[in-house]
């Protein structure tokens, strides 16, 4: 595929453009030739990102995939290297794989938002070149949430169910088997330019129709938090009690954080038999306690204290560092927690606490 | 393909035991070219690793003006630093670095400076020490004080001779109470209150601090009350480290990556600092 390999994403102003459902497949079709393809797929009951052979495969249906999009980027487990002991010395190989042209189609906006905050970690100072060639070598085809899910809050964030950032070309399905086609970035140009056949203009109708179904899925979703105010109070409460109470029930099973697009720590171990063997790197968790044990020192022996860091990452480090909250509103973390902790909920406790400290004294249980 | 978490390889050339769970290991890159253009400063640290067990993190306790090897010195403390202490010289390691900041030798020149060490934290201060030893005449009145538990836990003991009896050095050595020999010529008493009675100005000096976070934290409090700037104390902190890059997420101290933005700090520096360390 003729796409420009960049490590920005290069926004171009947006074209807007109609497409049949029937198109898309024909397209999805002829890129399997020469092209990994991705997509949501049901399995087992498990919506998940998982690689296609035939658009038939694709699961259109509403709501996002169990795992979010960081996989196909930022794997759970991936070898960074094998080795091997030879009489000549130690031989390393990195990985192969990595400059394959892929194609992700079905992606959510949220997933796809969220690739730009991994982006700016992988990014920032040294170059993480696994993640970044995955990234420079995929195009990404989003589709906007019509139907969002009970736990979805991205708009609470002041991000849109129909949010083009992250997505390539982002589809809107305006009409039954018919698609509004954003085309948003150069990549997504190059893709248009090749099946330029398939695509018609969007008519004037059709754009205004898209902006009414918004404004429609809009009004019935969470309205903005105030994330400013939260934050504030973030800079002045690492301290505070309320944070036990906050934390109070999590079993640092580490579910939330697996599952969210934007967190992205990791674990670097050696896998070896015999003379060989592979240097791995796996997703970690901020929610267990060895994350951070050193042989003689332990800086969060306290689940409560593992919990606050994963709220302060999300709403006040990565804000202080990158300048962007580092939450999209998914509802992952607060669908299949087992212990019923609530993102949402712990920024209206947030929220709670800044109306406290502006009415009134706050009776601490704790000094 | 080339990333960041390919290691460069380094024999290991030479190996000293310091005490019965520190050794020194002397590394040298297997590529001739790395081996005569490698830089660092004093401070910073490095990605070890065994292959087949894994990596770990370790100041280089080598002076930079020392070319052609590094030094690490290593206690033993779980799984790679064991599979370090068995091996021999003559065999391979993995390599990744120079990361992190330093310590601020410019700044430091034209400055009397004070150093206080305990245990193997003596081994980035050993860095500097040297460093600064290098160009002596461009430094003000140096002090060392280095303590250890016993007797038996002090490290590097052949150079410590020498700073003592150096004419150009003030050195001071202690053992804990209770960790002295029969011939012990030095001090008896932990760091910080052996400290107070040391002959210290706090005008136009640094004092650098490396060790145990306890000795760190007392030591710290006894400069405060001599009339340190906490702008003027400067130590290393430790946190877990997996990448030594920034990407990993582990050696966060509120927004600050203790990897890359450290591990050297200033004492202003730690106090603007949530205390999660
Ligand atoms: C900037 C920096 C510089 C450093 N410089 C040096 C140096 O110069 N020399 C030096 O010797 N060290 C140094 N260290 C410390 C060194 O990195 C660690 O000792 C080393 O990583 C240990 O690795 P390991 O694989 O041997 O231990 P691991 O096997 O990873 O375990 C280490 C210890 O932690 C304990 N542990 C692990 N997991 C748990 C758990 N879940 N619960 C309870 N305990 C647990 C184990 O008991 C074990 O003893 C430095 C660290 C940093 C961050
Ligand atoms: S908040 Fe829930 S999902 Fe996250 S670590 Fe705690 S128990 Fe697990
Ligand atoms: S914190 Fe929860 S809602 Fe926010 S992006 Fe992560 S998984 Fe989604
Ligand atoms: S060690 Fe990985 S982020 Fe600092």
């Amino acid at each position: 595929m003729q796409t420009t390999i960049e490590t920005d994403i290069k926004q171009v102003e947006t074209m807007n453009k109609q497409i049949s459902k029937k198109a898309i497949d024909a397209i999805i079709s002829e890129l399997t030739e020469g092209c990994q393809i991705f997509a949501p797929v049901v399995q087992d009951g498990i919506k998940l990102y998982k690689q296609i052979e035939s658009p038939e495969q694709i699961n259109w249906g509403h709501g996002n995939c169990h795992r979010s999009l960081k996989e196909l980027f930022f794997p759970i487990t991936e070898p960074v290297f094998s080795f091997r002991q030879t009489r000549k010395g130690i031989q390393i190989e990195t990985p192969g794989n990595h400059n394959k042209k892929r194609v992700v189609i079905g992606a959510r906006p949220c997933d796809c938002n969220a690739l730009s905050i991994t982006d700016k970690v992988f990014k920032w100072d040294y170059e993480d070149e696994l993640y970044l060639s995955f990234r420079e070598n995929t195009l990404i085809i989003g589709v906007s949430c019509i139907q969002p899910e009970p736990f979805c809050f991205c708009t609470a964030l002041n991000l849109s169910p129909f949010d083009e950032t992250g997505s390539d070309i982002l589809l809107t399905e305006t009409g039954k088997g018919i698609y509004h086609a954003n085309i948003i970035t150069e990549k997504g140009v190059a893709l248009f330019e090749r099946f330029k056949e398939h695509f018609t203009e969007a008519s004037p109708d059709q754009s205004a129709r898209k902006d009414a179904m918004l404004k429609d899925i809009v009004s019935k979703m969470p309205a903005p938090f105030p994330m400013q105010d939260i934050k504030t109070w973030l800079d002045k409460n690492f301290d505070h009690p309320v944070w036990e109470e906050i934390a109070l029930g999590c079993i640092g099973c580490g579910t939330c954080t697996y599952l969210c697009p934007t967190c992205h720590c990791f674990d670097i171990t050696d896998e070896s038999r015999g003379y060989a063997g592979e240097r791995l790197r796996n997703w970690d968790s901020c929610a267990f306690g060895h994350f951070t044990q050193m042989p003689a020192h332990q800086p969060r022996p306290l689940q409560w204290q593992r919990f606050r860091q994963r709220v302060m990452h999300k709403f006040k480090y990565y804000i202080d560092r990158f300048s962007r909250l580092a939450c999209v509103g998914c509802g992952r973390c607060r669908s299949l927690c087992p212990a019923g902790k609530d993102t949402v909920e712990v920024i209206q406790t947030l929220q709670k606490q800044i109306d406290l400290a502006e009415t009134g004294p706050k009776t601490n249980k704790k000094g | 393909m080339n990333h960041l978490y390919k290691p460069t390889l380094m024999k290991i050339e030479q190996i000293k035991e310091e005490t019965s769970d520190v050794k020194t290991f002397r590394l040298v890159f297997l590529d001739p070219l790395l081996k005569e253009t490698f830089q660092f400063k004093a401070g910073q640290f490095a990605e070890i690793s065994v292959f087949g067990e894994g990596e770990a993190t370790f100041c280089i306790a080598s002076s930079p003006t020392w070319h052609g090897f590094i030094e690490c010195s290593v206690k033993r403390a779980g799984k790679v630093t064991q599979a370090l202490h068995q091996m021999d010289v003559g065999d391979t390691v993995g390599f990744r670095g120079p990361y992190g900041n330093h310590f601020p030798v410019e700044e430091m020149r034209k400055k009397d400076l004070v150093f206080v060490a305990g245990g193997i934290g003596l081994a980035p201060l050993r860095s500097l020490i040297w460093n600064c030893l290098y160009s002596r005449d461009q430094f003000g009145k140096i002090t060392i004080l280095y303590g250890a538990r016993s007797v038996a836990d002090l490290v590097y003991k052949e150079e410590l001779k020498t700073w003592e009896t150096r004419h150009d050095t003030y050195f001071i050595k202690t053992v804990d109470p209770g960790g002295e020999t029969n011939d012990w010529d030095g001090k008896i008493g932990f760091v910080p209150l052996v400290m107070r009675d040391l002959d210290i100005n706090p005008q136009n000096a640094y004092a650098i601090v490396c060790g145990p976070p306890v000795m760190i934290k007392f030591t710290v409090q006894g400069l405060d009350a001599m009339g340190f700037s906490p702008e003027k104390i400067i130590t290393t902190l430790e946190m877990k480290m997996k990448c030594g890059l920034g990407k990993c997420g582990r050696c966060n101290i509120g927004h600050t990556y203790v990897c890359k933005d450290g591990p050297v700090f200033s004492f202003a520096e730690i106090q603007a600092m949530p205390a999660e360390f």
